[in-house]
């Protein structure tokens, strides 16, 4: 018996029979919308949770820092294939300026230059407006080749001159307002209205373009509070705001980069007298405390941090943030593929009782088939490609369902303001329809196996 | 063609056994048309599904096409029922959900025959059974004895050894049981294809060249029709030497039960009357009185013995 055959006489079948055809497609359905809704919530949900991630952590990038790693014998590290030689002369842990020319000259590095961490200090505006930023010791030249966007300006190569993030230009407020404030919080400290309106005022924005700025430090040995104020700097640009990321999320890392020579230049005019130490972390000349290394692929991370590591020094980069997310949303999607499966199974149900309904009443057409020749094979074969049929039909409403689902739920969380978005993987239909179909010929077979064993001659006897 | 061998079969009820056809022994040559005739109950249905293959009987051997069939598992005996057996049922049996054409090329459609072929030769046939502009209707569209045109066609289709018809007439009125059974005396006569054809009614058993009578589960009489001189030549002597319907009928009456022994010696003592007319106990189920083309050989009128 050809395939065609069998296939037009379980689709005339399948035509025919309207109830059981409608029956056995509603449940399949369902379980199929179930499992593809299951399995694209859990991945939109990743891709939400993995592109907030992106923005905070760059995937492709390696933060360098002194000390530890891998000490080279000549023998070990043979990963990578790079060609790093280790001079017994460099120091040991120390991230030095040779060191960071032999890591811009390895291969896949785009970019390599230090981001130091200074600190935290006041900004002071010239209307004397305050702020506290983070102050990141960088070639603001470099700033580009690792992803961030000029929003206005652009890098100067002058001393003094300085680069905000946008953030840095929000909720800039005179130091009276933010005192009355605090001392109105610290009083109240459940009346939300403050709080919201604390909130408010930290994504207040303010023009700072080409504006003057000075570094306000507290001398925190003496008694009295003793202040000092920096020489003017200048704002020559501000860096755009992460793609995706909201004000108020902005607002909560503000950071001005400055280069090593303004660097130099503030710590000595901010260093007290009677202080040992400078108000901004410096490291020593010709070395660094952090370096920023961006690679040209997420592929190559790990090559070029063993190449890293055998510098003595310590490299860490954030594919760990990703591995745990995959884990999590792996057990997620498992979940949700069980729940899919099991309202398949209970789906299955309905489907065998209505075959094996359908099967006894058209014993008397088996019995027919048998006489004029059908073997028990052909007979099989029919019911169970006629399941197969109700699966793929069921598999085609579930894909429906499931696209009438998502867009409810997008509709759902979009009237709450969220900014996550439901989508149906591609990949996600084929593994649905399978199910579907799968599930349409295993519950066919019972009633297959029951169809192909009826007597020919019990069937055609007529009462 | 088709040789029963000591056919018995039985069934268990309860814990009795109920005999159902006793030692039948019988033959049907290639091209024959034969009839297998006997009231309800008389076990001619159940020798039908014998033969067929949709039972299995509990001694004896049934061959067609030199072939036992008794002896085959299911699978195999599907295999043959679709090359060598056709099928005539009362009900005609066809399926609703196909058009009269697709109910035609069913048979082939399990023999994986393609479409294209079997359409030629399903068109072909309906147009032998006299409804070629029927092909595309559902078998609802039909009447009776239209239905049962394309019963007989679907039997053909797959040029089987041997057709059996299951009370082919049985659904029909009278005019249409003529037009049927004129069919298949046609298409006997032109295709030479062998059919059995189990009936109750004499006068349709009648018009077939031999006639098997079953009663209780014996096979009581074999009366043979006058031969027409182009099909049936020979006509075999022990076969002439058994008896009329009419003597079953007496010995119906005279003694129960019987014996297969009783019913022979008792049959050829009744042939040795002159044609009695028959009793009228169990009249609408067994043959009708008039019987003038199924005499003994040896009485037999040749005038009367040609047209069906």
């Amino acid at each position: 018996m050809k395939i065609r055959d069998i296939s037009r006489m379980a689709w005339e079948q399948v035509k025919r029979r309207k109830v059981v055809t409608g029956l056995c497609m509603t449940g399949i359905s369902i379980g199929c919308a179930a499992i593809i809704v299951a399995l694209s919530v859990g991945q939109s949900a990743q891709v939400y949770v993995t592109d907030q991630v992106n923005q905070n952590f760059k995937m492709d990038e390696i933060m360098v820092s002194p000390g530890g790693g891998i000490p080279s014998n000549g023998k070990g590290g043979s990963g990578g294939g790079g060609s790093v030689e280790v001079n017994e002369n460099l120091d040991p842990g120390k991230l030095t300026d040779q060191k960071l020319k032999i890591i811009q000259g390895l291969n896949h590095v785009k970019a390599a230059s230090p981001f130091q961490e200074a600190g935290y200090l006041q900004m002071v505006t010239v209307d004397n407006k305050i702020a506290d930023v983070r102050i990141i010791i960088a070639d603001l030249k470099m700033l580009t080749a690792y992803d961030h966007k000029f929003k206005q300006g652009g890098a100067s190569g002058q001393v003094g001159s300085v680069v905000l993030n946008y953030g840095a230009t929000l909720g800039l407020i005179d130091l009276e307002t933010r005192q009355k404030l605090f001392d109105q919080m610290n009083a109240e400290p459940f009346n939300q209205e403050l709080y919201q309106q604390y909130d408010k005022l930290g994504v207040v924005p303010a023009e700072m373009y080409r504006k003057q700025i000075q570094i306000q430090a507290q001398d925190y040995g003496s008694t009295a509070p003793v202040y000092k104020l920096s020489s003017p700097l200048q704002v020559d640009g501000i860096l755009a705001s992460p793609k995706g990321m909201d004000d108020l999320r902005a607002s909560y890392e503000k950071i001005m980069y400055m280069s090593p020579e303004t660097a130099v230049q503030l710590s000595k005019e901010l260093s007290f007298d009677n202080s040992t130490t400078s108000v901004l972390t410096l490291p020593p000349e010709g070395t660094y405390n952090s370096l920023t290394v961006k690679v040209d692929d997420v592929a190559n991370i790990k090559s070029v941090e063993q190449m890293i590591q055998k510098l003595t020094l310590n490299a860490q980069d954030n594919l760990f943030q990703q591995e745990m997310l995959k884990e999590q949303f792996d057990m997620i999607k498992m979940a949700a593929l069980g729940i899919g499966v099991f309202i398949l199974v209970i789906a299955s149900i309905s489907i065998i009782v209505a075959m094996t309904m359908s099967t006894h009443q058209r014993r008397r057409q088996i019995g027919i088939m048998k006489v004029l020749g059908a073997n028990m094979g052909q007979i099989r074969n029919m019911f169970i490609t006629e399941a197969a049929l109700l699966g793929l039909l069921g598999g085609i409403l579930g894909v429906a369902f499931s696209y009438l689902i998502m867009m409810g739920l997008n509709k759902l969380v979009g009237s709450a303001g969220e900014g996550m978005n439901f989508f149906i993987p591609t990949m996600n239909l084929p593994i649905g329809m399978s199910f579907a179909i799968m599930t349409g010929v295993l519950s066919g077979i019972y009633p297959a196996i029951s169809a192909s064993r009826t007597d020919a001659l019990t069937a055609i006897k007529r009462d | 063609m088709l040789r029963v061998e000591d056919i018995t079969h039985s069934y268990k009820s309860g814990n009795e056994w109920t005999s159902v056809l006793h030692k039948i022994n019988f033959a049907v040559k290639e091209g024959e048309m034969v009839a297998l005739l006997g009231s309800s109950g008389s076990g001619k249905s159940t020798l039908l599904n014998l033969m067929a293959g949709l039972m299995k009987p509990t001694e004896g051997h049934i061959y067609i096409a030199d072939k036992d069939i008794v002896k085959m598992g299911e699978n195999k005996l599907a295999e043959f029922r679709r090359k060598n057996i056709g099928f005539i049922f009362q009900a005609y049996e066809l399926i609703t959900s196909l058009t009269v054409r697709e109910n035609v090329e069913l048979p082939l459609v399990f023999q994986s025959v393609s479409p294209r072929a079997r359409k030629a030769k399903a068109l072909a046939l309906l147009e032998q059974v006299g409804i070629p502009d029927k092909a595309d209707l559902f078998p609802s569209q039909l009447s009776g004895g239209q239905q049962q045109r394309v019963s007989i066609a679907r039997s053909l289709i797959t040029e089987p050894s041997v057709i059996f018809a299951d009370e082919p007439t049985g659904n029909l009125d009278s005019k249409t049981e003529e037009e049927i059974i004129s069919i298949l005396l046609n298409l006997n006569r032109t295709m030479k294809t062998t059919f059995i054809v189990v009936t109750h009614e004499y006068k349709v058993a009648e018009q077939m060249q031999r006639i098997f009578t079953l009663k209780d589960g014996f096979l009581i009489t074999e009366s043979q029709r006058e031969p027409q001189v182009q099909t049936e030549p020979q006509i075999e002597p022990q076969l002439e030497l058994k008896t009329e319907v009419q003597g079953e009928e007496q010995i119906a009456e005279e003694a129960e039960p019987q014996t297969m022994v009783e019913v022979e010696e008792q049959l050829a003592a009744g042939a040795e009357q002159e044609a009695v007319e028959p009793q009228t106990a169990a009249a609408d189920e067994d043959p009708p009185a008039e019987e003038p083309e199924h005499q003994t050989a040896a009485e037999a009128d040749p005038a009367e013995g040609g047209k069906p």
